[in-house]
Formats: C-alpha cells, structure tokens, sequence
C-alpha cells in the first residue's frame, strides 16, 4: 500500500455573506495515497472548488485540518504554505490563466524563476516538448487554441515535477477534441510520473478513468 | 530577495511595451525633463554666481556710497599691501552728430579692475585684449550698443558733458556691471582724469562712488576692522554679501520656475495614476498566478519594486537628457537678458530629476503596490474579477500626501506651499464647475446631426467624472498659457494706452541751480512748456526712532540712498492720508512727509524721527504727516518729502519732465545745449521693461508647453483606461449594423465636444485671471485679445479632437469579431 500523500480530516469552510453565515464544506475527511488519480464531482456550488483550495493550501479551512506531504499545512502561515507550493504542489485552471504578454515558453518558465532555477530554459523547453508544442514555443496566448493555452498551462504545472497536480475543471472551457486531448495528457502524465492527480471535474467520462471518485452534494461528501 | 528582484528586472523589458507602462514611463520622463530643465538652468545660474560673485565686485571687498568716499581708506589699505582702484559711475548723455544716447560713465583709475578683466577690442583690431586696464586721457571704450544708436565706430569723437573724447575701443565685458539705475543704459569707461572736464558731476548728482580693495582675507579682515569704525556713510560689499544677494534673487526666480514646471509634474503625477490603475488591474492576474506557484509576498514586492526602480532609473536618464535640451532653449530664449556664458551645470538637478520620478512612482503606484501585496491567491479558484480591494478614496489622500511632501522638499517653506496647493485647489474647483455645467449642458442641447452625434455627446456626459478630469487637466495648462501670452506685451501696451496724451514722456535730471533759468527758457522758447523744477537731493537714511526715542528697525530702506525733495505746498497728484502739510507756524520746524505704502513697509507712524546724512552732513526730521501718491502721473515722486526749512540749503540739483511730441528735435537740440543734464526717454525705458517682460515670459511659457504635453499624455492614459469598453461597445455596434464611419462620428462628436469643453472652461478662466491681473494687481484696463483668445481655444479643441481620434482609431482598428470572442 502507497503511502498517504494527503489527508484531510473533519474539514469544515464556512463563509460570511449578506444571508447569514454559509457552510461551503461540511465536514469532510479524506485521504489519498501517492499518484492516484483522483476526482471531485458535484453540481455547481457544492464545494468543489473551495475543497480543492484547502487541500491545496490556498485557503484555510474554518475547522479540521489537512496534511499535505506530511505537513500539517493548515497550521502554517501565507509564505510557508507558498514555499510547499512552489515545489510540490501544481495548478491547472479552468479559464487557462496565462500571463498575455508573454510567450508560451515564459509563462511555462514562471513556476521555475519564482523557485531562481537557473535551468529554467532547458526544463521549460522539455515540458512544453512533452505536451506536444515544441514548436508554439515563442507564441503568445491569443495565438493558440484553447487546447493549446490548456496544454501550456500543464506544461507550466508539471515543469517543476510537483508531487500533485490540482486540476479545476481543466477541460470546462474545451470543445470535446481538445477534451479528449486533454484528458489523454492527464492519463499519461498521472502514469507515467506517478504525480498525484486531483481534478475537480462535471465530466462524468473524465471521473470514469479516475482512480478515486469523491462527490459532492451541499458541501458534504456523498457516500 | 534576490530572486524577485532578478524576476523583476527579467520580466522589465517585456512589460515596458504594454500600455500601461508605456504611459506612466513617459509621464515620468516628461516630469524628470521638466524639472531638471529648470533645475539645470537655475544650477548654472548658481554656479555662475559662485564663479562670478569676486567679478561682479571687480575686487574682493568694495566700499560704496552715494558721495566721495575719503583717501584714507585707501592709503591705509596700500600700507597694508592691498591693491586698491577707484571707480565713479553716473548716468549722462552720450552725443555724436548722429544722435544721442542715454549711458552708464564709469570713470577708472589706473589699477582697475582688481579682480576679472576689461575685454576690449582696440580700434583697428579684431581679437579681443584682456590686459587692458584704463583708456587713456581723453579715450573711450563704448559698448557695441552705443556704436549702433549713434552710428559711430572707434576712431571717431563723442561728447560726454563739456568734454569730447575719441572712441579707441569696442568695450565687450567688464567686471562690476552695474545693477540698480545704471544698468538698464550701456556703459563707456573713461579716465577718472577727465571727470572734472567733464563737468557732469555737480551738488546733487546721482553718483555711485567705490573704491575697490583685493588682497589676502586675513589682510582685509584687518583692514576692514580698523576702519570699520569711522566709515558712516560708506556701505561694505564683500563677495559673500554679494552671493547671498544675487543668490536671492535665483533662488526666487527658480522657484518661480518650479512652479511653472510643477503644474507638469501634477499632471504626469494624474496621467500616472490612471496608468497604475491599470497596471494593477492587468497585474493582479500576474500577481495571483505567482502565488498560487508559490511566490511569496516578498518575492512579489520585490520583483515589482525592481521593476519600478529600473523605469525610475531609464526615465531620469531619459528626462534629464531631454531636461538639458530644454535648460538649452531656454537659456538661448533669455540670452537677451542673460549677458554672460553660463557654467555647465552640477549633478545636483540629476538628483532632483531622479527624487521627482521616485515621488511619482511611489504617488501613483504606491496604493496600487499594496493592492497586489493583499491579493488572495484563492481568487483565481473562485473566478473573483481580479480588482483592488483599496478604496480610490484613500490611494487619492495617499498621493496627495506624497505630493504635498515633494512640494515641502522643493520649496522648503510651509506657507508657500500651503499656498499652492490653496490655490491648485480654487483652481481645481473652478474649472470643474464651469467644466461640469459645461458637459451637463451637451446633454440638454438639441442634436443636429443624427445617430452618431448623439452618441458622441452621450459618451461626454456618460464618461463625465474621466473627462471632466480633461477639462480640469487641459484647462489648468491652456489657463496658464493664456494668461501669461495676455498679460506679457499686452500688459505694457495697455499701460502705455491707458496714460493721458498730456503724461510727460521726458525725464530731465542733474539740472544745476546755475543752469535753472536757462533750462527754463529754453523748455518756454523751444518747446512751449512750462514744467515745474522740483529739487531733488541725494542722502542716506541712518537711524529711526519714535517720538519716545525707542530705535525702530525700519527694513531694507536703512543706509540705502534715497532721492529727497521738498516743498512749501503739497505737490499735485499727492493726499495727505494723515497728520497734515506743515503750515506757516511750522517755517521753523524740521518735518518730513512720508509715502503711506512706503511708512507702512517701514514700520513709521506720526512722530516718528528720521535721521539723515546729506554730503556728510547728519540731521533729523520728525514725520508730520503721511501722503498718498498717484504714481501713474508720472511726474517726479518721492517717498520723502523735506519741509523748507530744513531742506532749502542743502546741496541740491533739479529734475522735471514732460511731454515732448516724438518727432520734435528739440531734445537733441536740449542735450547739445545743455550736455552735463541726463536726459531718460519713457518710451524706450518702457520697450526695454517689454523686452524683459517678454523674454521671461516666452521661457515660462516653453515650461508650460511641457505641462500641455503632460495633459495630452493624460487624456491618452484616459482613453487608454476606457479602451476595452470602447471596443466592446464598437463591435456590439458593428454586429448592429453600425458602419466604420458611424462609429468615428460618435467618437468625433465626444472628442470635439470635449475639445470644446475643456478650451471654453480655460478661456473662462483665463479671462478672468487676466482681468484680475491687469486691473487689480497693476491697475490697469483689460481687454481680451482676440487673438490669443482665438488661438487658445483653437489649440486646445485641435489638440484634444487630434489626440482622442488617433487613440480611438487605433482602437477601432481591433476587429470586432476578436473583441467580441474574448
């Protein structure tokens, strides 16, 4: 049995708003084991998103607690929570979010001269080479398809070779092609490097290939 | 640390082409350029002071006063080997069979000047001698001006008082140029021998006598100390009084100058804002993407700071750059007025250029820094619109504040700034207010040309708040413009018109008593006027007291030399406005009249006591009454006013004026006559105040020409702020239909109305500011000058409809399909 990569217990968000108090995430606890492909399903505003931002140390939860890499990460402050992201954690959004001024080739290089690698050329190459466009190197991102910007953003999560992968609804902008492209990318990159894959997914044929299936119904965990 | 910074400084050169930063570098190079034009100007200016301050004294130390000053200075000076030299300098006729001139005499010994050198190009020669050191008896150097009013050349004769001399030389420069009532005519050195041939100094002339002392400090020191004591009337100038003095003046005229160049760095510090606005929006994405991968906040900080220093640094290079090419046209506009090369400057405007773009930066960016710092980086997950949480409220006072600080640092002097930022603030208001019923009035007037002109004046009053920061942007420039195109030459004319036919247009002074009755019928037979003689008589004030006997410190008009008169009745154009003219009982009795302005300066009242030295002789008056004088009359007028019987028997000469029709011969007959009178021609002393009026003003108005710029820059960042929403509303028009032209008309109509808007609103408020400037400050009347008028409210609706199509065009030229997309 592989070791537990994350472990969320009893973690609870809840969230101020004109109604009174909202409770986003009820309560959930989970654990995942190192490189399983793992997906969050559920109708839009059930928690989805906002589990994915605890797990990934991006938000604190209001209650309960998250190891990420056998560090307790909800304990630690904003810069030390950065530093775990900045080398075992990846992101892939939704909407692609790449920096429009600038090529594909130095939005894959970010993650890489935020950590002063000095590789950052060679290793930014070889990820985009492996997603598939080493010749979109020096395009911006309103020269690319929507595949493409998605690929690039993949590219940008996986050069540093994080641990795990976050994924928020990676293929919710896509035509069914570039979804199947995409999700292809995924498989292979979830076997072939053994990265942890976490995706918050409507997909039901993406949750059908993954490993875990965790659904979401008002915050709380359906089982 | 160094991670953000070498981040930082690699992403520079990608981002220094967007927009955004495109703006706010140039906001800040046209600041930089701005202030360090003037800054280098004024630099030079004072290092020519420093370099200059021995010369402008001919010497190290120089006494000087309005009689003859003793040997004995001189002699003990000599036991102490000090070099010594005297001068006497006056004003007198210059005449030659050409014509006649108004001149500065300075009459040298042989050892002058002390300190600096007589350029002079002798007759016959075409280079320039610096060894000279007095002409020869009956010898003259002229300066070139005095060759062309005459017609003459070295080699020929001129006549100055009794005496005719021949021109030897071309007099270039000189050491101790004159300031004060010689300075305006030009100069001709001769032998302090011929003086007395000369026959222009008599009882009563304006003279300014100095002896001239150079020699160790230590020497002087001592030498100044022993006859310290016994000097009286003397007045002591030593380099470093005269380096304060002149530095005085610099120092005010620069600042006169920043102010100028202020309004240029408000606007840049406006146009600058609108561009961080936007470069905070397009890097909160940034800013959120980089911490999701894990930058933390100092990493961010620190690539953002990196970034802003190395457009702090190009910019302050780049500014002070084109801030010496503009110090360059500047001092080529003053050369009239200059009259000497300038020294190259120091670092100093440098530092002042690089301390105004980091104010700016920190002005405009600073809040905007602190919005990025906050940004969650869960904001990406939940789609949030990436927008600054910080209030616009509290990034305004924030800046305001940094302003407020810059202008304490540049002034150093609390109340003047508070001043201007008083009056910034009237400003503000009034153009916004004009500015705004301006714009709400588009919206109520009928519209004649269809779809396109309703949409454009829509926009005007949709985007009010953007474009009534325009009105107010452009309308402090154009003001400013205006104002000082309408009040530099106009401002003299208008006096010059507003004067009586029958205002004397003559002066006539140095008239002896010898001479009087011989003048008189001279003006009776020759020029049919009858003008009145008034005594005039050359004395130092030494002391002031009240009626019990306490000092007072009555300012600037202590041992200065001062014009005294007196009169039995009151003269006409005066008004008693206290205490009352001495009467018959008062024949005895020593009294004195005082001007009002010129007693509430100095702190008198009604019984007061004055103490006077006239040739050496002291006495005291007490003040009976105050007067009020209508200065305009333009006949002699004094600030004190003697009464008979104390005045009556003192060395004394005459003074009158009139009106003389230009084309009459009569004056130069008069001069001939009567050599050793001066003679002052208002009209030509008034052509040379227009001269400077006009130089000084053209270069003020090349620094406002920079603050135009600014505000073009401003409008651009404006339009620039709004472009996405101008695209999104052009293509959802193009998918209705609307054609290409229907689109530039709206945009003509919003920017031509805005043009109009903002060139009315300034021409509102020029006018106003001119008529208050010519009618209340110098009393004169006020009529606008079509003109001006016309040309400011064409350049500013031309510059603002120019400036807004070609952005907007730009713009249109996104096809609407790919708006439509993203």
């Amino acid at each position: 049995m592989n070791k537990a990569i994350l472990e969320v217990s009893n973690v609870t968000k809840k969230v101020t708003s004109p109604e009174g108090e909202l409770t986003i995430v009820n309560d959930i606890s989970l654990s995942l084991e190192e490189g399983v492909f793992a997906s969050i399903l559920g109708p839009s505003g059930s928690g989805k998103t906002t589990l994915l931002a605890i797990m990934a140390g991006l938000d604190l939860p209001s209650s309960g607690s998250v190891k990420l890499l056998d560090k307790e990460i909800t304990s630690l402050n904003e810069d030390k929570r950065a530093q775990i992201r900045s080398k075992d954690v990846g992101f892939v959004f939704q909407s692609f979010h790449l920096l429009p001024r600038l090529s594909a080739l130095d939005n894959v290089m970010m993650p890489l001269e935020i950590l002063g690698a000095k590789d950052a050329k060679q290793r930014a190459l070889k990820a985009l080479d492996e997603v598939g466009l080493s010749k979109r190197t020096g395009h911006v991102p309103h020269q690319l398809s929507g595949g493409e910007k998605q690929r690039v953003a993949i590219a940008r999560a996986m050069v540093k070779a994080p641990s795990i992968l976050f994924a928020d609804e990676p293929t919710g902008n896509l035509d069914q092609s570039s979804t199947d492209n995409i999700l292809e990318l995924l498989l292979r990159i979830n076997q072939q490097t053994k990265t942890t894959l976490v995706v918050v997914t409507h997909d039901q044929q993406l949750a059908a290939r993954s490993d875990m299936v965790f659904e979401l119904q008002e915050g709380k965990l359906k089982c | 640390m160094l991670n953000g910074i070498l981040f930082g400084l690699k992403k520079f050169f990608s981002e220094i082409g967007s927009g955004d930063m495109v703006i706010l570098f140039s906001s800040l190079i046209l600041s930089v350029t701005a202030i360090s034009g003037v800054g280098f100007l004024s630099d030079r200016f004072q290092r020519s002071i420093q370099q200059q301050a021995s010369i402008v004294l001919g010497a190290e130390m120089v006494f000087r006063s309005g009689a003859p000053i003793e040997d004995r200075y001189i002699q003990t000076a000599e036991l102490k080997e000090i070099k010594t030299a005297e001068t006497t300098s006056f004003l007198t006729m210059a005449l030659t069979d050409e014509g006649n001139i108004l001149s500065s005499i300075k009459a040298v010994s042989s050892t002058y000047p002390l300190v600096g050198n007589l350029q002079v190009i002798s007759q016959g020669q075409s280079s320039i001698n610096l060894d000279f050191k007095q002409p020869a008896a009956s010898t003259v150097w002229v300066e070139e001006k005095i060759l062309e009013a005459l017609n003459t050349k070295p080699g020929e004769l001129i006549t100055l008082g009794n005496k005719s001399f021949k021109i030897t030389g071309t007099l270039i420069d000189f050491p101790d140029r004159s300031t004060g009532f010689l300075s305006f005519s030009p100069t001709i050195i001769v032998n302090e021998a011929d003086l007395d041939e000369m026959g222009v100094i008599q009882a009563g002339s304006r003279v300014v006598y100095r002896q001239l002392y150079s020699g160790e400090s230590s020497e002087l020191e001592s030498f100044l100390e022993e006859v310290e004591g016994d000097l009286n009337e003397v007045r002591v100038q030593k380099v470093s009084d005269i380096e304060g003095q002149l530095g005085n003046s610099v120092n005010e005229s620069s600042q006169f100058a920043n102010l100028a160049a202020l309004f240029t760095i408000l606007i840049t510090l406006v146009s600058s804002m609108i561009a961080a606005r936007r470069y905070a929006k397009r890097h909160l994405l940034n800013t959120t993407l980089m911490k999701v991968f894990g930058a933390s906040k100092k990493f961010i900080l620190w690539s953002q700071i990196s970034q802003l220093a190395m457009l702090i640094l190009m910019a302050t290079l780049i500014g002070c750059t084109l801030g010496y090419s503009v110090q360059a046209l500047l001092e080529s506009i003053l050369s009239p007025i200059i009259n000497r090369e300038l020294p190259p400057p120091t670092a100093k405007p440098l530092l002042l250029g690089f301390l105004t773009a980091c104010c700016i930066v920190i002005a405009a960016c600073g809040p905007y820094l602190r919005v990025l710092g906050l940004v969650e980086p869960i904001q990406l997950l939940r789609k949030d619109d990436t927008q600054g949480s910080k209030s616009e409220a509290s990034i305004y006072l924030f800046s305001f504040l940094i302003f407020s600080l810059f202008l304490l640092f540049l002034f150093n002097d609390l109340s003047l700034v508070a001043s201007i930022l008083f009056a910034l603030l009237g400003l503000v208001i009034l153009l916004a207010g004009i500015g705004y019923l301006l714009i709400f009035s588009t919206k109520l007037s009928s519209v004649f040309g269809g779809y396109g002109w309703l949409m454009g004046l829509r926009n005007l009053s949709k985007r009010a708040s953007e474009n009534l920061l325009q009105v107010i942007v452009f309308g402090v420039s154009l003001t400013f413009l205006i104002v000082l195109a309408e009040t530099r030459s106009d401002l003299v004319n208008t006096w010059r018109s507003s004067l009586d036919q029958d205002t004397p247009n003559y002066f006539f002074f140095n008239i002896q008593d010898y001479q009087l009755n011989d003048v008189k019928s001279f003006f009776d037979n020759e020029m049919e006027a009858t003008p009145q003689f008034t005594p005039l008589i050359r004395g130092r004030l030494i002391g002031a007291s009240s009626a019990d006997g306490t000092l007072l410190d009555v300012g600037g008009m202590m041992q200065r030399e001062s014009n005294l008169t007196w009169f039995n009745e009151l003269p006409e154009n005066n008004s008693i406005t206290e205490g009352s003219w001495w009467a018959d009982e008062d024949a005895d009795g020593s009294f004195i009249s005082v001007d009002t302005q010129a007693a509430k300066s100095m702190g008198l009242s009604i019984g007061d006591q004055l103490e006077f030295n006239v040739a050496g002789e002291n006495f005291t008056v007490e003040v009976k009454n105050l007067r009020e004088i209508k200065w305009e009359s333009f006949s002699p007028n004094f600030f004190f006013v003697l009464s008979p019987a104390i005045a009556s028997e003192l060395p004394q000469s005459y003074i009158t004026s009139l009106k003389v029709d230009n084309n009459s011969e009569a004056v130069d007959i008069f001069i001939e006559r009567f050599p050793t009178i001066t003679s002052v021609d208002l009209e030509a002393a008034l052509d040379q105040i227009r001269v400077v009026l006009d130089t000084a003003s053209t270069a003020v108005q090349y620094i406002f020409l920079l603050s135009l710029l600014a505000g073009v820059l401003t409008l651009i960042a404006s339009i620039f702020s709004t472009v996405e929403e101008r695209n999104k509303e052009n293509a959802v028009m193009k998918a209705m239909g609307a054609k290409q032209r229907d689109i530039l008309q709206i945009a003509l109509a919003e920017f031509g109305a805005l043009g109009l808007v903002a060139s009315i609103t300034s021409l509102f408020v020029a006018i106003g500011f001119s008529a208050y400037v010519s009618i209340q400050i110098f009393e004169t009347s006020y009529t606008p000058n079509a003109t001006i008028i016309g040309s400011g409210l064409i350049t500013g609706f031309v510059l603002i409809l120019l400036t807004g199509m070609f952005v907007v065009y730009r713009a249109l030229s996104v096809p609407a399909v790919k708006t439509l997309r993203s």
